[in-house]
C-alpha cells in the first residue's frame, strides 16, 4: 500500500528556507515539492526576511470531489 | 558627448547586458564612458521577479549618475563630484566618478528633464558617450536621445510569431520620417482651409476624446500632436476624417507607443497610409540596432513564482531576419559587434 | 502650505482600503482629492489626470505577473502627455518598497507597512521623519524605571542582614573558579596554572588537542560562507511584538549545540520580534572546571561556551538584540560572566540557589562563584537574573523567592542590578495542591504581586513562560505560550522567556519554524490585548499575601540560622523532603583565601 493514500486530504509542510528574497523561497518550495513527488500542490503561507522564509507549503493528494485514494479500492493510477 | 538609450519593450529583454557589452567593449578601446539608468539596475535580484539580475561593473575612471542611497551600494568606489537637483525614491542624484572599479548600484533619473540635467553636467567631463539603461518596457525618457537601441526578446513574449509581428510595428513607428521642419506649435493643433485650431488636449488616448474634438471637422490639412495618441484613439481618427491630404505629425515616435494595443495602432497606420494620410514625427530616432535575449521570466501561477526559460537561439534569430535594422543577440556574437553597428557609425 | 489637487487610483480593487484612509487623512487636511474607481486603464487614468489637472498621482497596486510593465507604461504616458513635470507619482501596494518605485519611474513608494503620514507628506512635499518607533527597533530596556526599594521593611532588614554575613564570608574563600576567571583575567586561560585548575578533559584539549568526545572544531571555509549568509541575511524590518509601552520584552533561548545552527535560529528569531537571546551552554560545561577555546560544535542541549563561539555569535545579532549568557549553575560560572563581559553580552544569569539546590553544583562553592560572578557582572554592567527553577524539583514558590530575594540583596550589595526571575509554571507544588485547578492566572498572578509588594525591581518571568504546560503538539503549545504572554503582559512586568511549539518535545532538537511558532502567538496576544489586560480572580491576592508571609517566615529562619550556606545545606531554601538535594559538583574545593 502506498502510505500516501491515506492522507485524508493534503500533506502541509511547514518549514524555513534559507533564501534571499520570497520569490527564491517561492523557487524553492516548488523545487521542494518536485523533488518529493508531489506535482499538485500550493504555498499556503511564506514570509521573508533576514536570512530566509517561513514557509507552509501543502501537497494535495485528495480533493474534494476526487475519487479518494482511501476508499477501497480508490488508489489513484500514478 | 553623446546620449545612447537602450530601451527594453519589457523587463528581462536584455538591456543591462547589452549596457554591458557597451561598457566592456568601451573599456577594451580606452574609450571614457558615462553610464546611468531610468531605473535600478545593478542589484543582485530583481525587484519584481525576484530572478537573479545581470550585475553591473564600470572601471576606473567612468562616470555614475546614480541616486544618493545607491553610491555605497556596490564594490567600486565612487567620488561624488556633485549632487544634482533631480530626486528620486532612493535619494537625489549624484554625479560621481569612479576612482576604483567594481560593482556599481545605478539609480538614475526617471524622466527625460532629469535625463537632461544629467546630461548637461556630464558635458565637458571628457566622458564621449553616455550610456542610459533602460528600465522595464519604459521608453519615454530616451526619447531625445542621440542612439537609440532596442532590447527585445522572449520575455516581451515567447511566441516568435506574436514577438516578430509587434517588432515589425515597433520599427515601422520608430523609423517613421521626420515631418516638415519647423513645427513651432508649443500645443497639439488642427489646420483646416478654415485655418489652424488648437485642440484642447496635447494627447488623444480615447475614442470618445476624439469622437468630441474632430466632430464636424472640415477637411484636415494637417494634425499636430504634441503628446500621445494611442492606437485606439488613432483608429477613431481614422473613421472622424479623410486622411487624404492630411499629414499627421506626433513629437516623437515613442508616443505613438504608449497605447494598449500594438496591432490595433498598427492596423491604424495601414488605414492612414492605405488612405492616402502622411505620417510623420517631429523628432525622429536614431534606431541603430535591436539587440534580442532568450531569456524569459516563465509565471508558474502555482506557487507563484517566476521560473527562468529560455526560446530556442536559431529560432530567434531566424524570427527577427529581414527587420531592415541590425539584430544582435548580445551575448552569442558580443560587444564588439553591437559595438560596431551602433557606435562607430557615429564616428 | 499649499493645496495640492491629487488624484487616486486603486488599480487593484482588493487593496484600496490604504488609498481610502489616505484620501480622508488628505481630505482633512485640505486637499482637493480625486478617487477613482478600480479597473480603469492607465489612459483612462491619464485622462483623468489631465482633466482634473492633478498635481499628485496615487496608485495602489499589487505586483503580478505583468503589472510592473503596465505600471512602467503609465510613468511612460504620463512622459508622453508632456505632464510628468506637474505631477508627482506615487505608489503603493504589497512588495513595494523604494526600489521597486525607482524601476518603476515613480518618485515614491510605499509599502504595506506605510503609515498614512508619510503619504501626507509625499502630497505636501515634506520629507517625512517617522516617530522613532517606527522607524527602527531599539535595544529594549529591561529594568525600565525600576528603584530597587524596598516595600517591606521587616524582610529589608533582614535580607541586608543575611548578606552582610555572607559577603563577611565571601572575602575570606577562595575555589577554583574564582582563580581561574583571575587568570582568564589576567590573560593566562590555558596556560599551566589554569589547567592545573582543570578537569581532565580540560587539560587533554590543551595539552595533547583531544576533544571531548562528539565535539568538532568549526573549520575556516565553514566559517567563512557562515559569515557570508549572515552579512545577506541582516534583518532589515524586524517584527516589533509589543504594542503598549508596558508589554514585556520577548526573549528566546538557543542552543543546539552548533553555533552555526544558533545562529539561523536566531536571525529567524530576531526577524519574527525576538528581543532577546539567551545562550544556553550544555550540561556537561556545568559539571567541567575550566573552558574549552575554538569555534566548537555538537549536537546536544546547549552550546559550547568558548570565547570564538561567543565572538561569532555576536557578529551575527542585530544591534537590537539583546544578549544574555547564562553562568547560573556549574563551575564556570565566574569565568563565563567574564566571558559574556568581554564578549559584549548584555545580560547574565546567576543564582546560586537554584544551581546549588537544582542544578547539581555544591552550594558552598556555588556561592563563592556565584558572589565572583556577580562582581564580574557589576563591572561590565550587565544586570542579572536568578531563576528560580528549583521550583520545578518540587521546591515551593515561596522557599525559592525567599532564596532569590538574599542574591538580590546579595547583587545590590555588590554593586550589580539583579532581575527577578519568577516561572510562570505549572510546578509540581501546584499539581499537589491545586492552585492551578481552575486557571494559570492567579498563583502566577500572586506571585509577581508578592514581588511587587517586596521590592521594585525588574521581572523577567521564565523560563520558558507556561513551563509544564506544554504538550508536543504545536497548536496547544503555541497558544499556551501565547496566554502566558498576554498575562505577563496584563501583569506590566519587564520581560518574559518564551518556548518553542518544541518545549514539550524531547526526542530531538528545537526547529526554527517551532521558534517563530510561539512568537507569532505572542505577538497575537500583544495585538490582542493592546492597553487591555487580563484579570486575576480575588485568590490572587489572597496567594500573595500568603507568600509574602511565608518568605518572610523562610528568612527569618535563615536570620536565626545565622549562615546563608549552611541554610542551603539544612534544607531551609528547600530540603531533600521537597526535591531539592544540595548538589556534589565542586564539593569541598573552596579554600581559605591565601
Amino acid at each position: 500500500m502506498d502510505a500516501k493514500t491515506r492522507v485524508v486530504d493534503a500533506l502541509d509542510i511547514e518549514t524555513f528556507l534559507i533564501c534571499k528574497n520570497e520569490e527564491e523561497g517561492r523557487r524553492i518550495s516548488a523545487g521542494l515539492m518536485e523533488s518529493m513527488g508531489c506535482s499538485d500542490f500550493d504555498l499556503v503561507y511564506i514570509h521573508h526576511e533576514g536570512i530566509g522564509a517561513r514557509v507552509r507549503i501543502r501537497a494535495y493528494v485528495n480533493r474534494p470531489g476526487d475519487r479518494y485514494t482511501w476508499l477501497e479500492g480508490g488508489e489513484k493510477d500514478a | 558627448m553623446k546620449v545612447l538609450g537602450i530601451a527594453g519593450t519589457a523587463k528581462n529583454t536584455g538591456k543591462t547586458t547589452t549596457t554591458m557589452a557597451l561598457i566592456e567593449t568601451a573599456g577594451i578601446k580606452s574609450i571614457p564612458l558615462a553610464v546611468t539608468s531610468i531605473g535600478l539596475d545593478g542589484e543582485e535580484f530583481d525587484q519584481v521577479t525576484g530572478l537573479p539580475k545581470p550585475r553591473l561593473s564600470l572601471p576606473e575612471g567612468a562616470y555614475l549618475v546614480t541616486a544618493e542611497r545607491c553610491v555605497h551600494g556596490g564594490t567600486a568606489k565612487l567620488e561624488v563630484l556633485q549632487e544634482l537637483r533631480a530626486k528620486t525614491p532612493l535619494g537625489n542624484l549624484q554625479l560621481t566618478r569612479v576612482n576604483q572599479g567594481g560593482r556599481v548600484l545605478m539609480a538614475g533619473p526617471n524622466n527625460r528633464r532629469d535625463l537632461n540635467e544629467a546630461v548637461q553636467n556630464l558635458e565637458g567631463k571628457g566622458a564621449e558617450f553616455l550610456i542610459v539603461d533602460g528600465a522595464l518596457n519604459r521608453m519615454a525618457p530616451l526619447a531625445g536621445t542621440d542612439v537609440f537601441v532596442l532590447a527585445t526578446g522572449a520575455a516581451r513574449s515567447s511566441n516568435l510569431a506574436t514577438l516578430r509581428r509587434e517588432t515589425e510595428v515597433l520599427v515601422r513607428v520608430l523609423q517613421l520620417p521626420r515631418g516638415i521642419p519647423g513645427e513651432k506649435s508649443a500645443h497639439s493643433y488642427l489646420l483646416t482651409e478654415d485655418g489652424k485650431r488648437a485642440l484642447g488636449t496635447d494627447s488623444l488616448l480615447s475614442r470618445e476624446r476624439i469622437k468630441k474634438i474632430f466632430k464636424n471637422t472640415g477637411e484636415a490639412k494637417k494634425i499636430y500632436i504634441k503628446g500621445v495618441l494611442t492606437g485606439e484613439a488613432f483608429s477613431e481618427l481614422n473613421r472622424s476624417l479623410t486622411p487624404a491630404g492630411c499629414q499627421l505629425i506626433v513629437s516623437n515616435p515613442i508616443n505613438l507607443l504608449l497605447g494598449e494595443d500594438l496591432q490595433e495602432l498598427a492596423k491604424a497606420l495601414d488605414n492612414w497610409e492605405n488612405r492616402g494620410g502622411k505620417i510623420g514625427v517631429k523628432f525622429d530616432l536614431p534606431l541603430r540596432a535591436i539587440t534580442i535575449n532568450p531569456f524569459f521570466p516563465d509565471w508558474q501561477e502555482r506557487g507563484r513564482f517566476y521560473q527562468p526559460r529560455y526560446v530556442e537561439e536559431d529560432e530567434l534569430k531566424n524570427a527577427f531576419q529581414s527587420l531592415g535594422v541590425p539584430v544582435i543577440n548580445v551575448v552569442r556574437e558580443g560587444g564588439e559587434r553591437l559595438w560596431e553597428t551602433v557606435i562607430s557609425r557615429e564616428n | 502650505m499649499r493645496k495640492k489637487r491629487v488624484l487616486l487610483s486603486p488599480l487593484d480593487p482588493v487593496h484600496d482600503i490604504g488609498l481610502k484612509m489616505i484620501k480622508n487623512a488628505l481630505d482633512e487636511a485640505g486637499h482637493t482629492t480625486f478617487l477613482l474607481p478600480p479597473d480603469v486603464t492607465p489612459g483612462e487614468i491619464v485622462e483623468e489626470a489631465l482633466d482634473k489637472k492633478a498635481e499628485v498621482i496615487l496608485l495602489s497596486r499589487t505586483l503580478g505577473y505583468g503589472v510592473a510593465e503596465l505600471l512602467g507604461r503609465f510613468v511612460d504616458l504620463i512622459e508622453g502627455a508632456g505632464i510628468r513635470h506637474q505631477v508627482q507619482l506615487g505608489i503603493g501596494g504589497m512588495a513595494i518598497k523604494p526600489e521597486l518605485a525607482a524601476e518603476l519611474g515613480f518618485d515614491q513608494g510605499f509599502g504595506p507597512k506605510t503609515p498614512v503620514e508619510e503619504a501626507v507628506a509625499f502630497v505636501e512635499g515634506r520629507n517625512y521623519v517617522p516617530t522613532q518607533e517606527a522607524s527602527t527597533k531599539k535595544k529594549g530596556n529591561l529594568l525600565r524605571e525600576r528603584t530597587y526599594d524596598y516595600h517591606h521593611e521587616e524582610i529589608n532588614s533582614l535580607l541586608e542582614e543575611i548578606s552582610e554575613k555572607t559577603l563577611e564570608w565571601y572575602r575570606e574563600v577562595d575555589s577554583p573558579g574564582v582563580r581561574r576567571a583571575e587568570l582568564r583575567e589576567a590573560g593566562s586561560a590555558g596556560g599551566q596554572d589554569y589547567l592545573e585548575l582543570s578537569s581532565d578533559s580540560i587539560r587533554d584539549f590543551f595539552k595533547e588537542g583531544i576533544l571531548p568526545s562528539g565535539l568538532r572544531l568549526i573549520g575556516e571555509e565553514e566559517q567563512k560562507s557562515l559569515e557570508n549568509v549572515i552579512a545577506t541575511g541582516r534583518v532589515e524590518n524586524p517584527r516589533i511584538l509589543q504594542r503598549q509601552p508596558h508589554q514585556p520584552l520577548v526573549f528566546i533561548q538557543y542552543g543546539t549545540g552548533c553555533p552555526f545552527m544558533d545562529i539561523a535560529h536566531i536571525k529567524g528569531t530576531e526577524a519574527w520580534g525576538a528581543d532577546g537571546v539567551v545562550h544556553f551552554d550544555p550540561s556537561w560545561g556545568a559539571k567541567t572546571e575550566g573552558l574549552l577555546a575554538g569555534l566548537l560544535s555538537h549536537e546536544e542541549n546547549g552550546s559550547v561556551l568558548s570565547e570564538k563561539n561567543l565572538e561569532l555569535i555576536k557578529k551575527a545579532l542585530e544591534k537590537s538584540t539583546l544578549w544574555q549568557v547564562r553562568a547560573h549553575r556549574g563551575l564556570n560560572t565566574p569565568e563565563t560572566v567574564l566571558l559574556a563581559g568581554e564578549a559584549g553580552a548584555d545580560l547574565t544569569k546567576i543564582n546560586p540557589v537554584y544551581g546549588s539546590l537544582g542544578g547539581g553544583t555544591d552550594p558552598e562553592r556555588l556561592l563563592a562563584d556565584g558572589l565572583k560572578a556577580m562582581e564580574y557582572a557589576a563591572r561590565y554592567n550587565m544586570p542579572f537574573d536568578m531563576p528560580t527553577n528549583e521550583e520545578l524539583c518540587g521546591v515551593p514558590a515561596f522557599k525559592a523567592f525567599a532564596g532569590m530575594l538574599i542574591v538580590t540583596q546579595l547583587g545590590l550589595a555588590l554593586g550589580a542590578k539583579p532581575v527577578l526571575q519568577p516561572l510562570f509554571c505549572y510546578s509540581p507544588e501546584m499539581m499537589l495542591g491545586g492552585q492551578m485547578e481552575d486557571n494559570y492566572i492567579d498563583y502566577n498572578a500572586a506571585k509577581v504581586m508578592a514581588l511587587r509588594g517586596i521590592i521594585d525591581a525588574p521581572i523577567w518571568a521564565g523560563a520558558p513562560i507556561g513551563f509544564l504546560t506544554h504538550t508536543e503538539e504545536r497548536v496547544q503549545s503555541a497558544v499556551s505560550t501565547s496566554f502566558h504572554a498576554g498575562m505577563a503582559a496584563s501583569l506590566d512586568i519587564e520581560g518574559i522567556s518564551i518556548a518553542s511549539t518544541d518545549e514539550a518535545y524531547s526526542g530531538g532538537p528545537i526547529t526554527l519554524p517551532a521558534r517563530i511558532d510561539t512568537l507569532q502567538g505572542t505577538g497575537e496576544a500583544f495585538r490582542f490585548l493592546g492597553s487591555a489586560g487580563m484579570q486575576p480572580t480575588s485568590r490572587a491576592e489572597e496567594w500573595a499575601e500568603e507568600l509574602t508571609s511565608n518568605i518572610l517566615r523562610v528568612l527569618k529562619e535563615v536570620a536565626k540560622n545565622g549562615s546563608f550556606l549552611d541554610s542551603l545545606y539544612q534544607g531551609i531554601l528547600g530540603s531533600k523532603e521537597e526535591g531539592a538535594y544540595p548538589g556534589r559538583n565542586g564539593r569541598r574545593t573552596v579554600q581559605k583565601r591565601r
